[in-house]
């Protein structure tokens, strides 16, 4: 029997690993590793950005004198105003709460508008954004 | 690239060893080509450096000199992972000893050289059963080592060699541990190999065991003497 060079092409390739045997140790290791960082990052990235998005977050509760009911045409006035994230009353229609970066707005300025706007407002409560809505979320689960 | 005309081709080469202070030369100068499907006995006394020929062949032994080519890859010069593949896709070796492991059964044993092959565990048993039909060991596939004769351990240890289809079959003193009947099987067995395409090499001190070779290489004092 005379020797074929294309006989043994399959092993020549396994030897010089220009046909693979299947994942190596190292590939299986990375894509492991990246199945580890790509599903963590699905739980960290959201809850980051979150957190970042909220950092400087505010909420100024108000009540008008005499415990009028917010009109829906002022609250919904208030996206407009520079630094507001959002307004909204609660159920009763009673209490407004403002959403404000504290970085580029203050209590002050949005009494200010209110009172341009000429309602009578006291001031209830000024709380951190996140620790309002952990406390709502608590209050649904009760 | 520059085809070759034989299947292995040895080179110029040589294997020194150092022995203390002193240089031993256990191969001085070795040229040989041997074509696929060939059966060669390799011939000479203890010491003539037949059995380091034999593991430079296997890619276990790195020359000092010269060239080892199988299949046109040069085998000294594969990085050892290569050289590891080049092993186990190329060579099946037997022992004069056997080297069976005592205390799996002889088909764990068949299954030994697969398990770094990544193969499917259906298939390695179907494949160990198959080399276990090829030398008559079926019905003793779940016996110990020591449950077998000399014969059957010798046969078992081919199985073992032959279970990943190497294209080369080194055989260090096959037939050293037999009776003259039981050798006669075991050559019986490696001649019915090499009939159905099987590239063996054969080392042996006994001319009567060349005798049953295509072609016998001769090798005194680390070189070739025919």
């Amino acid at each position: 029997m005379s020797y074929d060079i294309e006989k043994y092409r399959e092993k020549r390739e396994k030897v010089l690993g220009v046909r693979r045997r299947g994942l190596g140790f190292g590939t299986w290791v990375m894509i492991v590793s990246l199945i580890i960082v790509v599903g963590g990052g699905f739980v960290v990235v959201p809850k980051t950005v979150s957190y970042i998005s909220t950092l400087n977050l505010d909420d100024a509760i108000y009540k008008q004198e005499g415990d009028g009911i917010w009109p829906h045409e002022f609250v919904s006035q208030f996206a407009g105003l520079y630094g507001v994230r959002q307004a909204v009353v609660d159920t009763g229609g009673t209490r407004l709460v403002v959403t404000f970066d504290r970085t580029k707005t203050d209590t002050p300025a949005i009494a200010t508008y209110i009172r341009i706007k000429g309602f009578a407002a006291v001031m209830l409560n000024q709380i951190n954004h996140r620790q309002r809505v952990a406390t709502l979320k608590e209050e649904a689960e009760l | 690239m520059i085809i070759p005309q034989n299947l292995i081709e040895i080179k110029d080469v040589g294997k020194d060893y150092l022995d203390g202070d002193t240089l031993v030369s256990a191969i001085a100068k070795m040229d040989i080509s041997i074509d696929d499907g060939e059966f060669v006995g390799i011939m000479g006394q203890s010491g003539s450096g037949k059995s380091t020929l034999l593991s430079i062949l296997g890619g276990l032994n790195q020359p000092t000199r010269g060239r080892v080519v199988v299949d046109t890859l040069d085998i000294y010069e594969l990085s050892s992972e290569q050289r590891a593949d080049f092993r186990s896709e190329y060579i099946g070796i037997i022992f004069q000893s056997f080297q069976l492991i005592p205390y799996l059964t002889v088909k764990e044993n068949i299954k030994l050289p697969m398990a770094i092959t990544g193969l499917k565990a259906k298939t390695q048993e179907e494949m160990a059963l198959n080399v276990l039909n090829k030398v008559g060991l079926e019905n003793k596939a779940n016996r110990l080592p020591d449950q077998l004769s000399g014969g059957e351990q010798e046969r078992v240890a081919i199985a073992r060699a032959i279970v990943n289809n190497p294209p080369i079959l080194l055989a260090d003193e096959p037939t050293g541990n037999l009776d003259s009947k039981t050798a006669g099987e075991v050559i019986s067995l490696l001649k019915q190999l090499n009939k159905e395409g099987q590239t063996i090499i054969m080392v042996t001190h006994n001319p009567e065991m060349c005798r049953h070779s295509g072609r016998t290489i001769h090798v005194k004092d680390g070189r070739l003497s025919s």
